[in-house]
């Protein structure tokens, strides 16, 4: 398959190379079509008014929901809107206060490590140069009790993918939760919340092709009960007196306020748009262009891969080049051809500490990406390595 | 201390550039070319036959040179303007010499833009190092070892990465070379070599930047600054301009004794004309302007006649143009052009450096006949008036400091005839947003929209400088 899609994204038309899609994604054609008719005729408050406006717009936002639950393996009712794969994260973390004991691995952006830490007892379980996570110190984790593990289920720097079914076994065995951060995997290999017996999925819009400022938790329903929600207002009540309220059923009870509409809705254009092309299709593509990245990267003198170089790994690479700083490689190639590439430490500070790592230069790919891109982006680092002994 | 490092710094030095053939010692030392001599087009054209031959972007850009063009300005006149994206589109294959890179080092600038980054090679290194020692040299008098405080910008508040400098002594580092066996590995005699300059030979303190306080921290932060300064007596202050006006003015507001800091300079910014005489005040000693780029180092300065810059001309030819190219008249306003002679690892020809300046040819009162720059501003930070005359930053700044209670002020051109202002009151003071605005459209000219917000603090931009004025010359 070679890039049928990559009309579909207007963004590519001044000739840029787009290698950042970690960071955030590019958008397709109905996106913003879905986002311009919210914004230009369709504006409306949704779940609150009766008039064709506000139906319709409900309607839109809360086919969405359902297009969500499919892509996860869930049921629409599990799907919570957030603000990000971010807010997602503390809709665990603040709806369950009493967690005494949890488990984060070494490897998570900062959105799953930060909102972590405040928890009496927080286990960071090692991972290796390759980013597999330590089995051994999971299970003695697990086995002194944490109550839930926060894994990402892709790395955003090493590019390592996390065996949640081994992981989900072991958390399964003690009774734990587990909550997956699915930001990086959720456009080309989302995982499954049934199917995997995970409890918590977080994910983001802004990489799945959709619009920033919406995510979603898919939540196992039957932690509902003993989640309480962190924001409180409007929308998530069901009745208000003066002396009290009472919640409205899950998922609304924790979407307290005006949702991002226009997002959440360019959002459902987005996930039809990958449900069309289906999401086997997208990840042999992407394994194909991530080969050939990492094939082209590895011929580059002093520069030195990190991450897994064989096996099932996600659609990036990060590197270091030597003697040259990551912000200057990354600064270098977009004013000499317009190649996006992200420099430093990806929100990952800890993974570069632990594995004593200088900020990396990462290199990312989604399915408007092509070969073309990728040699084009080789051609000037391998012009600046010439001046990497520096 | 001090009077060791003093004793040992200039020997140090010598040693420095014996031990690695450096030749900044001696190229320190001011040349007076008379103007557009032929000791001076010599040098251009060993650049322009070396660019053309060995520099990619440069071989169908420059003609072959003629030996019958004996002339500065007959030679520049056929070489077109070079612009930042013309070198960063080329950038570095296309703009370098093919010469050894083993022997590059790479430059990134730190300005507003953050943008160009230069490849220099030995030779030019070390004239980067004699135009620094003739610069504090002969803007203020700073010998080697003299103490010296800087207070550059602040690089990166976020997780970014972005490494910066690393703050080490020199025995500290030599004694880590010694236990990990590092005596003979290249970058740690490079880095050694660094420290010593740094600490011994420039005896040169490092404070922090404002950070998350802005342009304005708290009087007890500022209390720090003042007392840091108090304790550690440097010869020479350097600083970020909006660094050295708000502890002047701090100084000057809390009735503070007057510090007694003997030469005051800037980096990376500008002071414009009005601010001096706080600063001179405030610090005790003298300002003493200079003027240089991340690109090139330093590129001219002051003399104590104090009226414009004398540029290092047997460095670089420094020429003032109008949006052609053409040369402007004396004491015009046009944009800033430096040809950098020492560069050949990556030539930099008539290159437009983003600064708006006027050039003067006649001789200074100090006997030197070189010509002398006033830079104004960078270009982009030019307000284009109804008349289509420019309002500099200096003009801007002055303009607006000088208005009732203004502490300082931001402006930015929103669109054609809309400004807005962003102002920080004196202390204890509030600013009347509509007489502001009505004295700034009527300082500007015609009927415009100005928009006053009052603020406690401005914030930099990402690259930790301040932007005081938003433009629109560019942008045309």
């Amino acid at each position: 398959m070679s890039e049928p899609w990559r009309d579909d994204f207007p963004a590519l038309a001044d000739g840029m190379v787009y290698l950042d899609s970690a960071a955030t994604t590019l958008k397709p054609q109905p996106v913003i079509d879905a986002v311009r008719w919210f914004l230009e005729g369709g504006t409306a408050a949704v779940h609150r008014a009766v008039h064709a406006k506000s139906v319709a717009a409900t309607d839109r936002f809360e086919a969405t929901r359902e297009a969500l639950a499919r892509w996860f393996g869930a049921d629409t009712d599990e799907v919570v809107f957030s603000r990000g794969a971010t807010e997602a994260i503390n809709l665990v973390r603040r709806g369950l206060p009493s967690l005494g004991h949890v488990a984060v691995t070494v490897m998570e952006h900062h959105s799953n490590f930060v909102p972590w830490m405040d928890v009496p007892r927080c286990d960071r379980i090692s991972v290796d140069t390759d980013g597999n996570v330590n089995e051994q110190e999971l299970k003695e984790s697990l086995a002194a009790g944490a109550q839930l593990v926060a894994v990402t289920h892709q790395s955003n720097v090493l590019g390592a993918v996390t065996d949640l079914r081994m992981i989900s076994e072991l958390v399964q065995k003690q009774n734990a939760a587990l909550l997956v951060d699915a930001a990086q995997s959720a456009s080309h290999d989302p995982p499954q919340l049934h199917d995997l017996k995970l409890d918590f999925i977080a994910c983001s819009a802004h990489k799945m092709l959709g619009p920033s400022g919406a995510g979603a938790l898919i939540v196992d329903r039957k932690w509902y009960p003993k989640m309480r929600p962190s924001l409180l207002g409007g929308h998530m009540v069901e009745q208000v007196h003066l002396d009290g309220w009472t919640m409205q059923s899950p998922p609304h009870s924790f979407e307290a306020g005006t949702p991002a509409i226009e997002s959440v809705i360019g959002w459902g254009a987005a996930v039809n748009y990958l449900q069309q092309l289906g999401p086997d299709a997208i990840a042999d593509r992407l394994a194909t262009l991530t080969d050939y990245l990492l094939q082209r990267l590895g011929a580059i003198p002093g520069l030195n891969l990190v991450g897994p170089v064989s096996g099932r790994r996600g659609p990036l690479a990060a590197f270091h080049l030597e003697g040259m700083e990551a912000t200057a490689v990354a600064r270098i190639v977009s004013q000499r051809d317009q190649i996006c590439v992200r420099s430093g430490y990806h929100c990952a500070q800890p993974l570069h500490e632990h594995l004593s790592m200088a900020p990396t230069v990462r290199a990312s790919l989604q399915l408007y990406n092509n070969e073309q891109d990728i040699d084009r982006f080789c051609s000037v680092l391998d012009s600046v390595a010439k001046i990497a002994c520096m | 201390m001090f009077q060791i490092k003093r004793l040992v710094a200039e020997p140090l030095l010598r040693l420095s550039c014996v031990a690695s053939a450096s030749n900044s010692v001696a190229l320190s030392r001011p040349v007076e070319l008379p103007a557009d001599s032929s000791r001076q087009a010599l040098p251009l054209k060993r650049l322009l036959a070396h660019a053309q031959a060995n520099v990619p972007f440069y071989h169908d850009r420059l003609q072959e040179p003629d030996s019958s063009v004996a002339t500065v300005s007959d030679l520049l006149n056929a070489v077109p303007v070079t612009t930042k994206d013309d070198i960063e589109a080329n950038f570095p294959d296309g703009v370098t010499d093919g010469s050894d890179p083993a022997d590059w080092r790479m430059m990134s600038t730190r300005g507003t833009a953050q943008r160009l980054i230069t490849i220099q090679g030995f030779e030019k290194r070390d004239a980067v190092r004699a135009a620094n020692l003739r610069m504090l040299r002969l803007a203020g008098g700073y010998r080697p070892g003299m103490p010296m405080v800087e207070i550059p910008p602040e690089v990166c508040e976020n997780v970014c990465g972005e490494m910066g400098e690393e703050d080490e002594g020199v025995l500290s580092h030599l004694w880590s070379m010694l236990r990990e066996r590092r005596l003979r590995e290249q970058k740690s005699i490079r880095d050694l070599r660094g420290l010593v300059e740094r600490n011994w030979i420039f005896n040169r303190k490092t404070y922090s930047g404002f950070g998350i306080h802005g342009s304005h921290p708290p009087p007890e932060i500022l209390d720090q600054y003042v007392a840091g300064l108090r304790r550690d007596r440097p010869y020479l202050l350097k600083a970020l301009a909006t660094y050295l006006t708000t502890i002047a003015k701090h100084l000057r507001d809390s009735d503070a004794k007057p510090l007694s800091i003997p030469v005051i300079k800037t980096m990376g910014s500008r002071v414009t004309p009005g601010q001096r005489e706080l600063l001179e005040t405030s610090f005790g000693g003298k300002f003493w302007d200079d003027y240089g780029s991340a690109e090139f180092g330093s590129i001219a300065c002051e003399c104590d006649q104090h009226h414009g810059l004398h540029v290092f001309d047997d460095f670089f030819i420094v020429e003032v143009v109008d949006a052609n190219g053409g040369r402007v008249a004396d004491g015009e306003l046009g944009w800033v052009l430096v040809t950098d002679l020492m560069n050949l690892t990556m030539p930099l020809i008539r290159y437009k450096i983003g600064d708006v300046g006027r050039i003067d040819h006649s001789p200074c009162a100090c006997g030197r006949t070189g010509p002398r720059l006033t830079v104004t501003g960078r270009a982009h930070d030019v307000i284009v008036d109804r008349e289509g005359g420019w309002c500099t930053t200096d003009d801007v700044v002055d303009f607006l400091e000088s208005q009732p209670v203004v502490d300082s002020a931001q402006v930015s051109v929103k669109s054609k005839g809309w400004y807005e202002i962003a102002a920080v009151a004196i202390r204890n003071a509030s600013i009347e947003r509509g007489v502001l605005a009505a004295s700034f459209a009527q300082w500007i000219g015609g009927q415009p929209r100005v928009d006053v917000n009052v603020v406690s603090t401005l914030r930099p931009e990402a690259g930790g400088k301040f932007r005081y004025v938003r433009g629109d010359l560019e942008r045309r």
